[in-house]
């Protein structure tokens, strides 16, 4: 392959830098928006930089008047449970379902992919009452329960676990291990990619579920922060757009921090399953 | 289209879950006691609970968690309560989504003698009024107006406009104010379209469905009159099909872009908060909507307390109910939040009463319509708001849309 025209290359990066800057220009109006008055934001004509980058009253407002700190404990209790059970959960089956011999293995399978394809809007009203009769109503775990273990964190893993040489874990049995000493000291060791990828994606998953988190809960203490977001920015006569525009600031935070630090398992992960 | 899935999931499983509501005793004067959930979907839960502290003191053994809910997501969130029988105790209504809520039977009817139905505006209350039985008690109301730039008026020698004639004689005189289009109307192509054409429909004297709510009539000659109408103030130059959108209606308004609307009683304080008070007071009038063939109509809006039928503590949740619907109790709470009172009697305080502004809305309140109140409004509604873009764009006849609109609310039903 010849090296493109030094023209073409130069050409290349100029639409590409347009489409970036196209992308993110809505990002940046938010992130503009997040330190203007309702004021600014209804004036005419809209001026694109706040008045005063130091104002910090919308931030304050959601915190100290709208309880996003107590939104913010929620949500990353109910992000943090709901990874380690899926990484666990999913983990485990995935190994199971790959390298174990057990009578059903391709029905229980079978039952993964399924569940994989019910819209989530028919499982809503069951999933409700179940919990209702539980009596876990207003409790985090009831926003949990449903999304402990997502088939999508299965299937990955069972695909994953597939590609795992069967000799590695033939000699580790052979050495005496037992099925727990190989999943946890062979087997794991060897999937890390995978893991980051379900993860990232139960990470995001939860973070952002909004509707379930808002039936479940039956007063603001047990709020997520989508919910949080929604009720926040509220006003007596229109949205607050001030607040609406810092709380989304506030929620974006934890996902782009993630994204610095694991960018390389994001796009992996992306690109190894096709789900965002 | 999610959200319509939902719901229709919702409605299909709160029919098995529900029974009728029943008879409750009348309601006594002695202090409310035990606990009550209220949830609201909209900002006022903000303001509510301190609000309350005086009903709260009146009722010590009283404890009331008042429960903010996205008003967006209200309804999903209230059916599936209803299904699963985890209702809570009162609950917000609004006049443009109760009717889908309504059609649970999962409410309690209000009980005789509870409040005085003449003391509210006629309109406003029988919203909340199924086959002769009130399941609803209005909290707040408001109708659109015809709100204009009277100083760009006055400039022309004007006032404001009171027919539909005088309202393209109006418009042409401000395009010669320099406005580019002189009068807005909705540009989202959704269910606010339909909302607005409402409007105009009745003003000429017809309806979406008939009088007794059991067929759709949408494309009747008064209807398809009162679209071509609208449709001729985009044709005729006086309102673009593009906008203002939503967020632009104070900009565009502010710079005389766009010199008249019909919007509501917030429309004040939406241009008070860039614009100040001063320039309020010199720019904004407000009027009756200009008069069609049947008179000056406007869109009504209003927001009730209802009572579920399955609550722990119906007695209590009625005296909260009986108390928010007292005029001075309404009263306080435009001072607090800014709702208009739905009780007439809290329209005579100085309050509301010196406010030349609300002139024109207390006259808009005793004739305003609200939309149909069917379960179905919200699919037939969109669909025609969308179809109305085709008129707005010269594509297709105010007739044509209105026959496909009618036969496409045929197949979707009344919801009843």
């Amino acid at each position: 392959m010849s090296k493109p025209h030094p023209l073409v290359t130069a050409m290349l990066y100029g639409l590409l830098t347009i489409g970036a800057v196209i992308a993110l220009l809505p990002f940046v109006w938010v992130l503009l928006g997040a330190f203007k008055s309702q004021a600014e934001i209804m004036a005419a004509p809209g001026a694109w930089l706040p008045r005063n980058f130091t104002n910090l009253a919308n931030f304050l407002t959601l915190f100290t008047e709208r309880m996003f700190g107590r939104y913010m404990a929620n949500s990353l209790l109910v992000s943090a449970a709901t990874v380690i059970t899926n990484v666990l959960f999913a983990t485990m089956a995935g190994y199971a379902l790959a390298k174990l011999e057990f009578p059903g293995h391709k029905l229980v399978f079978g039952c993964v992919l399924a569940a994989m394809m019910v819209p989530y809007v028919a499982l809503f009203v069951p999933q409700f009452v179940i919990i209702v009769q539980m009596g876990l109503v207003n409790t985090l775990t009831a926003v949990v329960l449903p999304i402990a273990v997502m088939p999508i964190g299965v299937f990955i893993m069972r695909q994953f676990a597939d590609s795992v040489p069967d000799e590695l874990l033939e000699a580790a049995r052979l050495d005496g291990a037992g099925e727990f000493t190989i999943f946890f000291r062979i087997f794991l060791p060897l999937v890390g990619p995978a893991i980051a990828t379900v993860a990232i994606i139960t990470f995001l998953n939860s973070w952002n579920y909004f509707l379930w988190s808002l039936i479940v809960a039956q007063n603001q203490e047990t709020y997520t922060l989508p919910v949080g977001l929604a009720v926040a920015s509220q006003g007596a006569r229109s949205t607050e757009y001030g607040l609406l525009l810092a709380g989304a600031i506030v929620v974006l935070m934890p996902v782009l921090i993630l994204f610095l630090f694991l960018q390389k398992y994001f796009v992996q992960g992306i690109a190894g399953t096709g789900i965002k | 289209m999610k959200h319509l899935a939902i719901a229709a999931a919702l409605m299909a499983a709160t029919v098995f879950t529900t029974h009728a509501a029943t008879a409750q005793d009348a309601i006594d004067d002695a202090p409310a006691t035990g606990s009550l959930q209220v949830w609201i979907g909209g900002a006022e839960a903000e303001k509510l609970p301190d609000f309350l502290a005086t009903f709260e003191a009146a009722n010590p053994d009283l404890d009331i968690q008042v429960t903010q809910i996205p008003s967006d997501q209200f309804d999903t969130k209230l059916l599936t309560a209803i299904a699963a029988g985890t209702v809570p105790d009162v609950v917000r209504l609004y006049s443009q989504s109760q009717a889908s809520l309504m059609a649970t039977g999962a409410f309690a009817a209000v009980p005789e003698g509870l409040v005085d139905p003449d003391a509210f505006f006629a309109n406003v209350y029988n919203t909340n009024v199924k086959d002769g039985v009130a399941y609803g008690v209005p909290m707040d109301a408001y109708a659109t107006m015809f709100q204009y730039r009277k100083d760009l008026a006055e400039k022309a020698g004007l006032g404001a406009p009171k027919t539909w004639e005088e309202l393209k004689t109006f418009a042409a005189a401000m395009k010669e104010q320099g406005g580019a289009w002189p009068l807005s109307l909705d540009v989202g192509y959704d269910i606010y379209n339909a909302q607005g054409l409402n409007e105009y429909v009745h003003q000429n004297g017809g309806s979406f469905v008939n009088a007794d709510g059991t067929a759709w009539t949408i494309n009747s000659p008064e209807n398809v009159e009162a679209l071509e109408f609208w449709g001729s103030l985009i044709s005729e130059g006086y309102a673009s099909p593009d906008g203002p959108k939503f967020l632009h209606t104070v900009p565009w308004f502010t710079s005389g872009e766009i010199a008249g609307k019909d919007i509501g009683p917030w429309f004040e304080q939406f241009l008070k908060d860039p614009n100040g008070a001063d320039w309020v007071a010199q720019h904004l009038a407000t009027a009756e909507v200009p008069a069609g063939p049947a008179g000056s109509i406007s869109a009504l809006g209003s927001g009730s307390l209802a009572v579920l039928a399955d609550v722990r503590n119906p007695d209590a949740a009625w005296k909260l109910v009986r108390y928010m619907a007292q005029p001075e109790t309404q009263l306080a709470w435009y001072k607090v939040f800014g709702s208009l009172p739905a009780a007439k009697a809290a329209w005579d305080d100085p309050a509301i009463a010196a406010n030349p502004l609300l002139d024109a809305e207390r006259a808009a309140l005793q004739t305003a319509v609200d939309i149909p109140q069917v379960p179905t409004w919200n699919q037939v509604g969109t669909y025609m708001g969308q179809q109305m873009e085709l008129v707005a764009r010269g594509q297709a006849s105010a007739q044509d849309v209105l026959d496909d609109v009618q036969s496409f609310a045929e197949g979707v039903g009344l919801g009843s």
